[in-house]
C-alpha cells in the first residue's frame, strides 16, 4: 500500500502562483465575504421582523375578529330582560 | 523569526492578515494537493481544485472558530466537499487517467522489477479508486497523510472506532478486489498468449 501511495509534490510554479493571487486577492476576497456576511445578517434580522410583525398583526386581527363575533351574538341573542307587563286598572 | 502556530495564524488571519494566511497556505498546500491528486487522478484537476479549497477557506475563515475542529481537519472537508462534487460532475466518465508521473516517479537500477512494480501500483490504485468514497478517503488519509485513526475521524465526522473499523473492512474488501483483479488479469493475459 506503501508502494501504491508515492508522494507527490504539486508544481512549484503552481504553488508559488497560488501564493502570489493569493497575496493580492486576500484583501478584496475578506471584504467581499464581510459585506456578503453583512448582507446574509440584514436578510436573516428583516426575516425575523417580518415574522414577529406578520404574528402581532395576526393576534391584532384575531382578537378584533372574536371581538366581533362576540357582539354579533349578543345582538342576535333574545334580550333576556323582561318587560313589564302593563298594569291593568281595576276600575 | 519563529513561525506562528495554526491558532495564532488563524486568528491573525480572521482578522485579515494576508501573510497569516500565506503561512498556513504554505504549510498546508502540498497535503492538500497531495489528497486531491490521489482522489482525482490527474494533477490538472488537482491542481484546479487545491486553488478553490484554498479560495473557499479564504472566504470562510472568519466562521472557522465556531466549528470546533483542527484547521487541517476543515481543509480536509473542504477538499473532500470539492471532490466529492468533482465526481459528481464527471460521474459519466468512468475511466480515470492516471498520471504518467505517478507511475515512472521512481528511477531504479532495474528496469524489469520496476515494471512489474509500477503495473502493480497501477492495479492496486485503479482498485482504490473503485472503493466508495469514504474508503478512499480513509486510505488515502492513512497512507499517504500518515494520520492517527483520531485525526481522520476528526476529519471524516466518525469516532476513532469508527474508523479502525472501517479501516479493516477496506483491507479486507481491497484484498477481495485485489485477488479477483489479478485472477481476471491472468486469465486475460492468458487468452491473449493461447490465441498467438
Amino acid at each position: 500500500m506503501e508502494n501504491a501511495f508515492q508522494p507527490v509534490t504539486p508544481r512549484p510554479e503552481f504553488v508559488r502562483r497560488l501564493r502570489r493571487e493569493i497575496a493580492t486577492q486576500y484583501y478584496a476576497i475578506q471584504d467581499q465575504a464581510v459585506a456578503d456576511r453583512q448582507k446574509q445578517a440584514l436578510l436573516i434580522s428583516a426575516g425575523l421582523f417580518g415574522v414577529i410583525l406578520t404574528l402581532m398583526m395576526g393576534i391584532r386581527i384575531a382578537a378584533s375578529l372574536i371581538a366581533m363575533l362576540v357582539l354579533l351574538l349578543q345582538w342576535k341573542r333574545p334580550s333576556a330582560i323582561r318587560l313589564p307587563a302593563p298594569v291593568q286598572s281595576r276600575k | 523569526m519563529l513561525e506562528p502556530n495554526d491558532e495564532t495564524a488563524l486568528v491573525r488571519a480572521a482578522s485579515g492578515d494576508a501573510d497569516a494566511f500565506g503561512i498556513l497556505y504554505e504549510r498546508y498546500v502540498t497535503r492538500i494537493y497531495t489528497y486531491i491528486y490521489y482522489r482525482t487522478g490527474n494533477s490538472d484537476d488537482a491542481e484546479d481544485l487545491t486553488a478553490r479549497v484554498f479560495y473557499r477557506a479564504m472566504r470562510h475563515i472568519g466562521n472557522y472558530h465556531q466549528r470546533g475542529l483542527p484547521f487541517s481537519a476543515w481543509l480536509y472537508r473542504i477538499a473532500h466537499n470539492l471532490v466529492a462534487n468533482w465526481h459528481r460532475d464527471h460521474s459519466r466518465r468512468k475511466e480515470i487517467p492516471l498520471d504518467e508521473t505517478l507511475i515512472t516517479r521512481q528511477i531504479s537500477e532495474h528496469p524489469e522489477h520496476e515494471v512489474v512494480l509500477n503495473e502493480e501500483r497501477e492495479r492496486l490504485l485503479k482498485i482504490i479508486r473503485n472503493l466508495p468514497d469514504d474508503r478512499q478517503q480513509l486510505l488515502i488519509l492513512k497512507f499517504v497523510e500518515h494520520l492517527s485513526n483520531h485525526e481522520i475521524g476528526q476529519i471524516m465526522g466518525r469516532s476513532e472506532g469508527a474508523v479502525k473499523s472501517l479501516y479493516h473492512r477496506t483491507l479486507l474488501s481491497l484484498r477481495q478486489e485485489y485477488d479477483l483483479f489479478e485472477d481476471e488479469w491472468l486469465s486475460n493475459n492468458d487468452g491473449k498468449g493461447n490465441k498467438r
